[in-house]
């Protein structure tokens, strides 16, 4: 096979999909119209409401456990703690995948720009099993006061929770080792 | 330019610009419903696009930019597909002899299994982009993209042999 011959030919190649012309003529009306929403623009909003929810629940929280739930002081904090926390992880991946611009990056930059943000989710993601664990066992604690089979409910579902978790966490360890990886053979010189 | 405007030359540039767009997103698709996908995501990516772009590159290197950018991050959301078709029959030469058709698709084949920075300095290449340009899309050195394009060049010719 002769690269350089194949490609005088390389130019004259067409892929033709059926009905095309119509299919573009709906794309374009969707887009025009707003419709039309890219897989970022998805993940944005995604995580936009999440922020939104973890700001709301931030002010909530402490009124709810305190004066509601007449929680003690361990678990209020957690519960309290948690959202906050959970509104900046959020945000700085709705912060990274704003940054990302497909028509002004070049394509290395692009690699490198996605790598690191799927490289940041599942590390989030990590992170928040993690940070739960804490306020999981608050609740339990807070349960056990309440009610004893609400307790031991909780316990198996913390339980399943905990392997759940334990097998995401490694995983995702996993795959950001496989990305870092690729990454780095993408970019090798 | 009022927004009527903006929609007619949107319409016409991604008519014009389709064969390129197509090749492209070919390149990294894995069934008809991904080159679909594909070619939704870099249309709007190019309509998003437009308000920022100030003409400061050409249009085909733009255009060639979105695209690799679009199809090199594009995530599945759903990976449950109805139709996986393969992408087998979609490719067209009108013009050649079926002996250099099946070695086209042949080398189609060959270049979908090169990483992805790869297969895009191999498709900038085969348009007949300059260095420079490649350089230039891929954010990659003069040097760098030479140096690669050999070993690219290399690879394919290797895996053609098996």
């Amino acid at each position: 096979m002769n690269l350089d011959t194949l490609r005088q030919s390389w130019q004259s190649m067409k892929i033709e999909v059926d009905g095309i012309k119509e299919q573009n003529r709906q794309l374009t009306q969707r887009i025009f119209n707003n419709q039309a929403k890219t897989v970022r623009d998805y993940v944005k909003r995604r995580y936009r409401m999440l922020v939104i929810l973890g700001v709301a629940y931030s002010f909530i929280m402490p009124w709810l456990c305190v004066r509601e739930l007449q929680m003690s002081v361990l678990p209020t904090v957690l519960m309290s703690l948690f959202f906050p926390f959970s509104v900046v992880i959020n945000g700085s991946v709705l912060y990274m995948t704003s940054r990302i611009h497909p028509s002004k990056m070049t394509v290395k930059e692009m690699l490198i720009a996605f790598t690191n943000l799927k490289i940041h989710r599942s590390r989030c993601r990590i992170i928040g099993y993690t940070v739960a664990i804490p306020v999981l066992i608050a609740l339990l604690i807070y349960m056990r006061f309440i009610d004893e089979a609400m307790f031991y409910a909780g316990c198996v579902g913390g339980v399943i929770g905990a392997c759940i978790g334990i097998y995401q966490d490694v995983k995702m360890s996993r795959e950001i080792r496989q990305m870092r990886r690729s990454l780095a053979e993408e970019l090798e010189e | 330019m009022t927004r009527s405007e903006k929609e007619i030359m949107f319409t016409q540039m991604l008519d014009d610009n389709r064969a390129i767009i197509m090749r492209v997103c070919y390149m990294y698709a894995t069934d008809k419903e991904h080159l679909h996908d594909l070619y939704q995501e870099t249309a709007i990516n190019l309509w998003q696009g437009m308000e920022t772009f100030k003409g400061e590159a050409k249009l085909s290197t733009w255009i060639y930019r979105t695209t690799l950018n679009t199809c090199i991050s594009y995530f599945r959301k759903n990976h449950r597909h109805t139709d996986t078709a393969s992408l087998e029959g979609l490719m067209e030469l009108p013009d050649e002899p079926s002996e250099r058709t099946s070695q086209l698709k042949e080398m189609y084949r060959l270049i979908s299994s090169l990483r992805k920075l790869d297969r895009a300095i191999i498709l900038l290449w085969l348009d007949e982009k300059s260095y420079d340009e490649i350089a230039e899309i891929t954010g990659l050195s003069r040097s760098n993209v030479a140096s690669r394009l050999h070993r690219i060049k290399n690879q394919l010719a290797v895996l053609a042999n098996e």
